[in-house]
């Protein structure tokens, strides 16, 4: 069975985060997609952990790995004569082309979406950028980690008596990755029933900001501000994270959440009808918002005692609870793990990895990783041959000129 | 010119977890129809605890937009013939009730191909639709640690947090789409329509960054850390205090200390101690690991003129010098953000603006229109027109409470 993408080209001449998840959700659905990539201006990725066994190199990082799985990796200087020559075969090669460079960086290249489309009319381009390609803030530079500030993400994580926090790592790339997605597989569908091509314009914090919508609203319609409230929540309670008895020499933590009145009456039940739930003005919402604090250290007291699997044992599947999983935690999960969320390939010199998969199980035409992460330029030479054409002579002169790139360890 | 789904009609039969994926396809364009009780989902409604009755819940305008609005009660004999009518003519159907549900009703993958082989069938739920789990009871805390992002966030001396709103059912319901898309797109070249089950939990863990593949690269794994102290390793904190509250400036990037040090210098904050660095000591970023003061040095000399200066000021004057320093920014902020409003970012909804254009297309633009439907206010057209029922059958179910 193929896949749904089978027969679309995608040039990904993106970096980091946003720009090569999009391009993976559309290599594992059948495209052929090939990185561009140089050692002029490697992608941070490459140089950033964790890598295989702790041991620094360009083709050692997970973290890159994992972003560029089943794509064909393709060295080239666009920025020399001989990568000009690439990009113009690559431009005519490519049903998509996807990019991720601070607004302006691509015209300057001479790979403009109006220089690109004189060449490919149907061609459909994804600029990914912190703030979008127009407006006064155009020219923000950065990454998901400060667009997490920007965003409102920051002032809504942490503690209310103490300086905003952060969730962890770029967290704006995971939303923008998906829209991105969205997009480019909405610009196909356009182009399929029409022939036209588009330039899409995608701004991450326009997306980021989709998932802070209620909250946007809510002030407009109540004049509340969202703000950071540790683990509570305005229509639940009890809503947190409590402690459990530490294993293998770590704490661990358990997640509880009381979300309708139905579910405390289970809770109450669970843990046996205990005195300090037998207050009846518990029964409501407001009732036990009123006395949360307390209703956190009872049940936390309760928690202590236990292992998080004896707590997640006893509420579930009535009352909302689950561990609190650190990343190891996620290898050894058993609903991950029958999920096959963790997809093994072998890389050339990492050898056999894990690979984050699918979210999503479809019953037809499944999500695949095809194949490892290219090392830096792996596929030259089926690339430049196979793909766009050049001649063997054409490649040897690309190599003599210094056009392609190579990094094999 | 038209949307991109232009055409594609698509049955939303989600809860609160997964309004936004029909959203999104509405603003694609697509015909998006939401199946509601009759009288309306009740959670149309704000279900907080203070909230004055009647008032709307804010996450409904936010996110059903766009889409029409018929009433159909799936708990009453005859629903299910009156959804499969609808179903007939559907691209795809969207659900993210409980696993059992639909299937309950008889409206499961099978049934629903039988009448439509073509037919989509979409469904979000915490877990996926099968696995030790798929029977669990979730909330999006619950999903945010089981997917790892809790873990990663917080204060050492206090429990480990979430980000203070929902947003893990958010991601699967985005995802849900980018899936969907790739099975409509199958569907039109194959005829054959498929299920897409789509997990919270691994929506969840793909938000987390390098801390996923660390036990089995390096074997480390991340644990939480205070986000305005030092980090191990890294000499420059992030967070600083300012005149209306706090920025991120991240000093290794860019032009490095070195256009932090000019940037005090002309704004006339620069300590004499750092004076001398900015007589062309300051060759690379690199130079901190040299001379361990310095981070230090230059830290505190940006804390002392931060307070001085608003967020929207400083990064203003950041960007002018392409350092990248961001404003901590709260709701009311982003309301009020030159970006968001120079791009036309919200659009209206009744009184309401509403997150907005998430992408330019310029040949198959988003869906302007700030349309919310009333419950069954789609009901002549879709049932009659569209499904083919007569006045008399109409006004029968209606009579019955069906419809």
């Amino acid at each position: 069975m193929g896949g749904p993408l089978d027969g679309v080209n995608v040039w990904d001449a993106s970096w980091v985060g946003v720009g090569p998840l999009t391009a993976r959700y559309l290599a594992e659905y059948g495209a052929t997609v090939v990185r561009t990539e140089s050692t002029r201006s490697v992608d941070v990725l490459r140089k950033a952990p964790p890598f295989k066994d702790g041991v620094p190199g360009l083709n050692r990082s997970q973290f890159f790995a994992d972003y560029n799985a089943s794509k064909l990796g393709l060295g080239v200087d666009l920025s020399t004569d001989g990568g000009r020559r690439v990009a113009a075969r690559l431009t005519a090669w490519a049903d998509v082309v996807v990019e991720a460079f601070t607004p302006g960086v691509m015209d300057r290249l001479g790979l403009g979406y109006d220089r690109l489309r004189a060449v490919n009319p149907s061609l459909i381009m994804l600029s990914t950028s912190m703030n979008g390609q127009t407006g006064p803030r155009r020219g923000f530079a950065g990454f998901g980690t400060v667009l997490a500030a920007m965003s409102g993400y920051c002032e809504l994580t942490g503690w209310p008596d103490r300086d905003p926090g952060s969730p962890y790592g770029a967290y704006t790339d995971f939303i923008g990755q998906r829209f991105a997605a969205v997009a480019v597989l909405a610009a196909l569908e356009h182009r399929d029933r029409t022939g036209e091509g588009q330039h899409i314009d995608l701004s991450q914090m326009e997306t980021g900001l989709m998932f802070l919508a209620p909250e946007l609203v809510d002030h407009q319609l109540t004049g509340h501000v969202a703000t950071r409230d540790g683990n509570r929540d305005r229509a639940a309670a009890p809503h947190g994270v409590f402690p459990c008895l530490p294993e293998g020499g770590r704490e661990r933590w358990v997640a509880i959440a009381v979300t309708g009145d139905d579910q405390w009456t289970a809770l109450r039940r669970a843990l046996g009808e205990p005195a300090w739930a037998a207050d009846p003005r518990l029964a409501t919402l407001s009732g036990r918002k009123e006395q949360e604090d307390r209703l956190e250290r009872a049940l936390a007291a309760w928690t202590s005692a236990r292992t998080v699997a004896e707590v997640v044992g006893t509420l579930q599947p009535e009352v909302p609870a689950g561990p609190v999983h650190d990343a190891r935690g996620l290898q050894s999960d058993p609903q991950v793990a029958h999920r096959g969320y963790f997809r093994p390939q072998r890389h050339p010199v990492m050898g056999m990895m894990p690979y984050e998969g699918a979210q999503a199980e479809l019953s037809l035409t499944p999500y695949r990783v095809t194949k490892a992460a290219p090392l830096l330029g792996e596929d030259n030479e089926r690339v430049l041959t196979e793909l766009l054409g050049f001649t063997a002579d054409e490649v040897a002169a690309l190599a003599a000129e210094g056009a392609v790139e190579q990094v094999l360890d | 010119m038209s949307g991109a789904l232009a055409g594609l009609r698509v049955l939303d039969l989600t809860t609160e977890r997964a309004w936004l994926s029909g959203r999104v396809l509405a603003d694609l364009g697509a015909q998006v129809t939401l199946v509601e009780p009759p009288g309306g989902d009740p959670a149309r409604l704000d279900r907080r605890a203070g909230a004055p009755p009647g008032r709307p819940n804010p996450a409904w305008p936010a996110f059903n937009r766009g889409k029409r609005s018929v009433t159909l009660d799936l708990a009453r004999l005859g629903a299910r013939e009156l959804f499969l009518r609808l179903a007939r003519a559907a691209d795809v159907v969207i659900e993210s009730y409980e696993r059992e549900t639909l299937q309950g009703r008889g409206l499961g993958h099978a049934a629903l191909s039988a009448v439509n082989p073509r037919l989509v069938l979409v469904s979000v739920t915490p877990f996926g639709r099968t696995g030790p789990y798929a029977g669990h009871a979730a909330a999006d805390l619950v999903v945010a640690a089981t997917g790892g992002a809790v873990w990663t966030n917080g204060d050492p001396d206090r429990p480990p947090v979430r980000i203070s709103s929902g947003q893990y059912f958010l991601h699967a319901a985005a995802e849900a789409v980018v899936h969907t898309l790739a099975a409509v797109r199958h569907a039109r070249r194959t005829g054959q329509g498929q299920h897409v089950d789509v997990s919270a939990q691994l929506a969840t863990i793909r938000t987390l960054m390098n801390a996923v593949p660390g036990p089995y690269t390096d074997g480390s794994v991340v644990d939480r850390a205070s986000f305005g102290a030092p980090v191990p390793g890294q000499p420059y904190r992030h967070l600083f205090g300012c005149r209306d509250g706090h920025v991120l400036a991240t000093v290794p990037f860019g032009p490095g200390p070195a256009g932090y040090v000019a940037w005090l210098r002309d704004e006339g904050f620069l300590p004499p101690a750092l004076a001398a660095y900015d007589a062309g000591r300051l060759g690379s970023p690199t130079l901190a690991a040299d001379d361990p003061s310095f981070p230090g040095l230059l830290t505190g000399a940006l804390a002392a003129y931060f307070l001085t200066e608003t967020k929207a000021e400083l990064t203003r004057k950041a960007l002018a010098r392409r350092l990248m320093v961001a404003p901590v920014n709260t709701v009311p902020d982003l309301m009020a953000d030159e970006q968001l409003a120079a791009r036309g970012y919200f659009l209206t909804t009744g009184d309401l603006r509403v997150p907005g254009v998430w992408a330019r297309l310029p040949a198959s633009p988003l869906a302007g229109g700030g349309h919310v439907a009333g419950p069954g206010a789609d009901n002549e057209t879709v049932w009659r027109d569209e499904a083919g029922l007569s006045a008399e059958e109409l006004s029968r179910h209606r009579g019955e409470g069906t419809i």
